[in-house]
């Protein structure tokens, strides 16, 4: 169990970048959703013990990682958001190295690891090429397979499903859930749709803060009865905007649909519609802003 | 657009740390080397030549940051992954590398041109002294600065650019530059560099190493080698001769560069696999979680082998059954257990990182450019030495010689690739992986380190391949591996502390260019704190004493303190790199925020920081009785103002010394005791004694009978009241016994007599000798009075009556002056008994050694050489040469008063290449018995130094000088003389024209170089240009003048007068030259050694007929000319009318008078002629040897 409680971060240009955030994590797939700039990797980067909070704690199984790191590397799999390798050095030797540094220090275990891995993330063809030389896609893949190594009892993928098609995502999606009924997985993004697939409780980072944490399910049955869509005039929008408690607007054939949040039907035309965990996240940030 | 490139560039790079780092760096440079009044003593901080060697010599730095502006103007797109967005921009080739070029270009530019800034400022500050400050020209530094620095910019600039276009690779650009600096290193070396310690004289410089330094320093000198003071100060330093070769060679060469890089560039990504990527196409790429239907990885392998990569595998095939891959995937899984293991985390990747290095092209091209350097410097010190002689390439010279070239790269090495090494995580962005698995900072750490200890090694194991190649090569097989080993600890250690300092640094430092500049800064001031009077070895980080080596006795005694000292600095090197390890998974953050955790984190290094305070003290205490120089000058300057007043005190002269000295090589303790007996010579009685001694040595007793001691032990000086006057003519004796600690070596001792035995009245030679020293401590002139001064020189030099009884161990030889009258064993002790049988000069030494003696009976003479059994190849060239020697001055100068002559080798650490003492000649290991003869061609340094010493038994222990300024011509002058004779007899007159051609050069180069003023023959003091090579050509014209036979005659009569006085001057040898000279001849002789006076022969035409009877006539039109020089060097011009030699095709025609200006000559010869020379034997001196010859 992850448990993050009142984590605070200003950096040094005096961006706060976490603003007390608390959150408890049980085993299993936990999504992070938010804008870019929210805070996101900030928060999994001080999760992961690359750099320390200004203020708060945080506890994987009791250890209490801000003050004793090590316990949690032992028990970390990270994919960082972006990350490159050293040049020239095949991807076998590569995971061979990060297996050692991660403790894996029987080499049979290991070899049958990195073998493991490579063939969960089927690089096992070109296990023998230069990481440096892979595709994006490629070097993603690379980057899950790194995570895996060892035991983690908490895995931390940032943006993972970049660069991925949709059917690499969709077994990602499935690896993942494997592996989080024994662990905690911290899956951050801003794909609504890997929370909604994934995740049996998620939350919203905004601004640096919390400002949405519960199963997506639960979430969206707030919204039910709320959410009203109507197609308009594109030059008409602002309006609206004006007037109603827009969430979003997305263009279809050319005209804009608007999707409103109110317990009434706002006006003629406004249909209701059934919520689903991207309206959830629009609406958090919507009220939000106003 | 160009113009808005630039200006991008320019803000760019005056944003970047790194150029304000170096911008404060060359402003501090120039201000610290100007400020410090670097240069020669007389010649203006502001002086046209100055400011150029100055500004020069800051360009040797300029590389350093052309390669981070490079690196940053070139590299940054790759790097900071821009590439794909400037690439794809409409911006064209030339405007894009043409501003990147420019910007690099400007910023190293303007960072070197606050060199000359700091330089005008620190001349105008109020500590220079006035003498020196001159008068600001500020033309003069933008010339300089023009000259010698625009051209070096750009050429390096367009050097590096060109390696960074090409390869896109930091490491590879900074090869390059490493690459400039051998070519200049090996320049310096070939030319032996004013800049570069230990010039050998004679090393011929060429034109050649003047045109390829790039740095245009060679060139410079060349082009001033023999300018005077005089010249220095005023004289403008003109962009011609080969300094303009050079320059427009450069910028040529910068053009090529520049060219080849704006061809080969494209706006294309490079491939990303190093070694051509673009020739294979980027690997096949399967899909993510393919179906395996649980069957593993040979299914692909089939696949793959039937054409078809996995890539091509059909996409509906894995849509078809999603949940069993799904399943496979997952079951494949498996959670491993992890216990992190630093050991083994340090060891993966420290394989990694050697794994790299050994990949790295610039790596291995750096190992082979280092050989090849390295190889070039074993050739011009070992087989190009000294006088052009070639010396056994023993391992011992041979580590001599590599280990300055061996630290440079080393640095240079750690500087470079310890930047490159550090940010590497950063660099290719792999540290958030790394930092985000259990590995400890100090594995990584360590790991860095190591690679970098392991290239350092790799540089010395490939120094001593090299060297072993050459040894063998040469059919030496006496490879002495230990010896070669030591270099891995004497010089490599202090590198791999160097390697820990660096990883810190970098961990501490806001970047890598930040980083390499801050290690940069951090190793010259470690070398140079010393400079600034910080001498303490505890100021320079990862140093040690200097150990020397000798065959005799192995390692100098300092081994052991370099030992402590490598200790305690590795505790400090270890609490560095335990900071680097706290620091190392913060680098992504700025240095501040890291400086935090490092203090937070205190307890990781600060132990081993207490431990260095601890071994520190050790080292402190352990060096607390070593004197500081400035203390030891001031407590001479004291020492002379509180006893110079004594010194016309009339004092007894020592006439007689009965000694016993035990030496105890084991324990390396000397106990000396002895009786002198003391004779009033002068005409007054006296009262009192004041006796100095040693002021080191333990349990000093000394005694004379009857007389009331009284000591100033601060001044090791004892003053005796004498119980009754002692009346003129009368003697006493002093008793002396004092103990030496550290004096005897395990094998191979050597004590000199006036270092060790007490003196009586003022010691003269604690006077300080440097005029600025002096001027500083208020001290006058020294004591020793010009020549015609009425004042009394020192007398006490006079001979005395020697006796002595040495001990040693068993197995060691004990050598001094005097006959052996008795050897026998006493116990596991060796006695040996010398008698003088002659009068003695009272300057003697004492040696012992395991030595092997040969022997040989010239006349009635024993001829002995007592040398180390494995030099033994020059054992019978050495008696030979003595035999030989011996016989002439015996014949010409006046017989001989000894019946042995020994020869004794001694440890290199004595610094001089021999040394004569009376009846016993020191010869240098290194610089005598390793000189390889067996080519005859050239020049003997072996025959030449030991005809040199033995004629020393005359020239110095016959007649002894009087102290006075023209002293040290009597005594080098004349033994050059007779050095000049032997070497005609033994190797012909070529082999002395090759000599004087040295002499020549040495001369001009040693005026070039005084830092006083230049004295005649007449009265030169400590100026070895002056009695040794001016001597040389002087005594040699002299003796073309009047004949070998009348000058010897003269040389004769004049010892036979001063044997046994003590008194001789200058103005006694002129009087005995004028009485065998005619008017016209000592006119010359006198002008000679009275003035300095130089000539200019230059043939301006020269053609040959045939003639009808078959001969040649030959006709030629000579200019001449001869200048009288003042002490500055300010020459006027002198008529001329002297018979000089001429030949033709090196035969000698009758001499030739030439006057001022333009000689018609016109003469017959037998066969078809090709060449004609003026002076080709050099007997006159002429600035430039190099016209006075002429092909016909």
């Amino acid at each position: 169990m992850l448990t993050i409680s009142n984590l605070t971060k200003t950096y040094a240009n005096g961006v706060r970048a976490l603003d007390g955030v608390t959150l408890t994590i049980q085993p299993g797939l936990f999504g992070l959703l938010g804008p870019n700039g929210a805070g996101k990797s900030t928060l999994m980067r001080t999760i992961a013990a690359l750099q320390e909070p200004d203020s708060g704690t945080i506890t994987l199984d009791g250890h209490d990682v801000v003050q004793h790191p090590e316990e949690l590397r032992k028990r970390l799999g990270y994919l960082p958001q972006d990350f490159g390798v050293y040049p020239g050095i095949p991807a076998v030797a590569l995971l061979e190295h990060i297996a050692v540094l991660k403790g894996i220090l029987d080499k049979s275990a290991r070899a049958e690891q990195v073998n493991a891995v490579l063939q969960i993330a089927n690089l096992y063809d070109v296990r023998k090429k230069a990481v440096s030389t892979y595709s994006g896609g490629m070097k993603q893949r690379f980057g899950i397979a790194q995570a895996l190594l060892g035991s983690p009892r908490l895995i931390i993928v940032d943006e993972p499903t970049a660069g991925l098609d949709p059917e690499e995502r969709n077994r990602f999606h499935n690896l993942l859930s494997e592996i989080g009924e024994e662990a905690v997985v911290l899956l951050s993004t801003h794909i609504v749709e890997d929370v909604s697939e994934l995740c049996p409780n998620m939350a919203i980072l905004a601004g640096g803060r919390v400002v949405l944490e519960g199963s997506p399910a639960q979430l969206m049955r707030q919204l039910d009865g709320r959410l009203w869509r109507k197609t308009v005039a594109k030059r008409s929008v602002d309006e609206y905007r004006r007037n109603l408690a827009v969430i979003s607007t997305r263009l279809f054939a050319g005209e804009t649909q608007l999707q409103v949040l109110s317990d009434a039907r706002p006006e003629n035309g406004f249909e209701l519609v059934a919520p689903n965990l991207e309206d959830v996240y629009f609406a958090t940030l919507s009220e939000r802003i106003s | 657009m160009i113009g808005q490139l630039i200006a991008f560039e320019w803000r760019y790079h005056t944003r970047q740390p790194a150029f304000i780092a170096a911008a404060v760096l060359f402003f501090l440079i120039g201000f610290a080397l100007t400020g410090s009044s670097f240069g020669p003593e007389n010649v203006a901080v502001t002086a046209p030549w100055l400011v150029m060697e100055v500004l020069a010599f800051v360009s040797l730095f300029s590389v350093f940051a052309i390669a981070i502006f490079v690196a940053n103007a070139v590299i940054r797109d790759t790097e900071q992954r821009m590439a794909e967005i400037v690439f794809t921009t409409p911006v064209g080739r030339f405007p894009y590398l043409f501003g990147r070029f420019s910007g690099a270009f400007l910023a190293a530019a303007t960072t070197l041109a606050l060199a000359p800034l700091g330089m005008m400022i620190a001349s105008r500050m109020p500590w220079i002294d006035p003498a020196r400050a001159g008068t600001l020209d500020v033309m003069l530094y933008l010339w300089a600065f023009a000259v010698m620095v625009l051209p070096t910019l750009v050429f390096v600039t367009a050097l590096l650019f060109a390696f960074a276009v090409l390869t896109r690779s930091p490491l590879a650009t900074y090869t390059a530059s490493i690459v400039i600096y051998f070519l200049y290193m090996v320049c310096a070396a070939l030319t032996n560099s004013p800049l570069m310690a230990a010039s050998s004289p004679g090393a011929g410089g060429g034109a050649l190493a003047s045109l390829l330094d790039p740095f245009g320093l060679t060139s410079f000198f060349e082009v001033t080698r023999y300018w005077t003071i005089a010249e220095k100060n005023g004289r403008f330093v003109p962009l011609s001769g080969i300094l303009l070769v050079n320059r427009v060679v450069w910028i040529a060469v910068a053009g090529i560069a520049w060219g080849v890089a704006y061809r080969v560039f494209r706006f294309r990504l490079l491939g990303k696999a190093k070694g051509g990527a673009r020739c294979h196409p980027e690997p096949p790429e399967p899909r993510l979680f393919a179906a395996e239907d649980g069957e593993g990885p040979p299914a692909v392998h089939d696949e793959r082998a039937d054409g078809r990569g996995s890539f091509d595998r059909p996409a509906p095939q894995k849509a078809a059954a999603p949940a069993a891959q799904d399943d496979s995937a997952a079951r494949s899984y498996i959670r491993v257990p992890q216990t992190p293991s630093g050991l083994a985390s340090y060891w993966s990747a420290t394989k990694i990182e050697l794994g790299a290095v050994a990949r790295s092209l610039p790596a291995r091209l750096l190992l082979l450019l280092w050989a090849g350097l390295a190889a070039a410097e074993i050739r011009s010190e070992i087989f190009d030495g000294e006088y052009g002689t070639v010396f056994y390439p023993a391992t011992a010279l041979i580590i001599g010689v590599l280990e300055a070239p061996l630290t440079i790269i080393g640095m240079v090495i750690v500087i470079y690739y310890g930047s490159e090494l550090f940010w590497r995580e950063q660099r290719f962005r792999m540290a958030s992986l790394v930092d985000a698995t259990p590995v400890r900072g100090l594995a990584m750490v360590l790991a860095k380190w190591t690679t970098l200890v392991v290239l350092i090694a790799a540089t010395i194991a490939t120094a001593i391949v090299v060297g072993i190649v050459i040894q063998l090569a040469s059919g030496h097989t006496d490879l002495q591996p230990l010896l070669y080993l030591s270099l891995f600890w004497f010089d490599g250690f202090p590198l791999a502390l160097y390697a820990a300092a660096a990883v810190a640094i970098h961990a501490l430092s806001p970047g890598k260019y930040a980083g390499l500049v801050l290690v940069l800064l951090f190793f010259v001031a470690t070398r140079m704190v010393g400079m600034f009077g910080l001498e303490h070895p505890l100021w320079r980080y990862g140093a040690g004493p200097s150990v020397d080596y000798s065959a005799l006795y192995g390692f100098s005694d300092s081994a052991a303190a370099f030992g402590r000292l490598m200790l305690h600095w590795s505790v400090l090197a270890a609490g560095l790199l335990a900071i680097a390890a706290v620091a190392w998974r913060r680098l992504r953050d700025a240095a501040p925020e890291r400086w935090r955790v490092v203090a937070r984190n205190a307890r990781v290094w600060a132990p081993a920081l207490l431990l260095a305070l601890l071994t520190g003290g050790w080292v402190y205490y352990d060096a607390r009785d070593v004197e500081s120089t400035e203390t030891r000058l001031q407590w001479r300057a004291d020492y002379e103002k509180k006893y110079r007043p004594m010194a016309s005190v009339p004092q007894p002269r020592i006439s007689g010394l009965v000694t016993n000295v035990a030496l105890y090589p084991a324990t390396r303790r000397v106990q000396i005791a002895g009786d002198t007996t003391l004779v009033n010579d002068t005409g007054t009685p006296i009262t009192t004694v004041h006796v100095a001694t040693r002021r080191d040595a333990e349990a000093t007793r000394v005694s004379i009978p009857g007389a009331r001691l009284t000591t100033d032990a601060a001044f090791a000086m004892h003053r005796f009241e004498l119980a009754k006057p002692l009346l003129p003519g009368e003697r006493t004796a002093l008793h002396f016994e004092l103990t030496l600690e550290e004096m005897a070596e395990e094998n191979g001792t050597l004590m000199m007599s006036f270092l060790t035995y007490p003196s009586i009245g003022y010691r003269v030679t604690y006077e300080l000798t440097d005029p600025k020293e002096r001027a500083k401590r208020g001290l006058g002139a020294m004591s020793a009075p010009e020549l015609e001064d009425p004042e009394a020189a020192s007398t006490g030099e006079s001979e005395i009556a020697f006796e002595a009884t040495l001990s040693t161990s068993a197995d060691q030889t004990a050598i001094t002056s005097g006959r052996l009258v008795r050897t026998w064993l006493e116990g596991n002790r060796r006695f040996f008994h010398y008698r003088a049988e002659a009068p003695i000069r009272n300057l003697f030494s004492i040696v012992s050694g395991r030595y092997d003696v040969a022997r040989r009976q010239a006349g009635g003479v024993e001829v002995s050489v007592a040398y180390h059994s494995d030099h033994r190849a020059n054992v019978e060239a050495v008696l030979d040469t003595a035999a030989q020697t011996l016989a002439y001055c015996d014949r010409e100068f006046g017989p001989y008063p000894h019946r042995q002559l020994k020869l004794v080798e001694v440890p290199p650490s004595a610094r001089f290449g021999a040394y004569a003492t009376p009846d016993t000649i020191l010869l240098n290991e290194n610089r005598t018995m390793l000189i390889d003869l067996r080519d005859k061609t050239r020049l003997d340094l072996l025959g030449r130094r030991v005809a040199h010493e033995v004629a020393h038994e005359w020239w110095g222990h016959m007649l002894v000088p009087e102290s006075r300024s023209g002293s040290t011509t009597l005594v080098e002058s004349l033994a050059k003389y007779t050095e000049l004779m032997m070497l005609e007899r033994l190797r012909g007159r070529e082999q002395v024209r090759a000599l004087l051609e040295y002499e020549l050069d040495r001369y001009l180069a040693g005026r070039s170089g005084e830092e006083q003023r230049e004295r005649t023959l007449m009265t030169a003091r400590s100026q070895p240009y002056i009695y040794y090579s001016k001597g040389a050509i002087v005594l040699y014209a002299i003796r073309d003048l009047i004949g070998e036979a009348t000058l010897n005659t003269a040389l004769r009569r004049f010892i036979a007068e001063e044997r046994g006085r003590a008194d001789a001057t200058t103005l006694d040898l002129l009087r005995h030259l004028r009485a065998v000279s005619n008017d016209a001849q000592f006119a010359l002789i006198d002008k000679w050694l009275q003035k300095i006076v130089l000539y200019d022969f230059r043939v301006e035409t020269a053609s040959v007929q045939p003639l009808p009877d078959g001969q040649f006539r030959v006709s030629a039109r000579v200019m001449a000319a001869s200048y009288e020089a003042t002490s500055d060097g300010t020459e006027k011009e002198i008529p001329l009318d002297e018979l000089i030699d001429v030949a033709v095709d090196d035969k000698p025609l009758p001499k030739q008078r030439l006057r001022s200006g333009a000689n018609e000559l016109s003469f017959v010869v037998k066969q078809k002629p090709v060449w004609i020379a003026v002076d080709p034997n050099i007997l006159r001196i002429d600035r430039n040897r190099f016209d006075n010859g002429k092909r016909l």
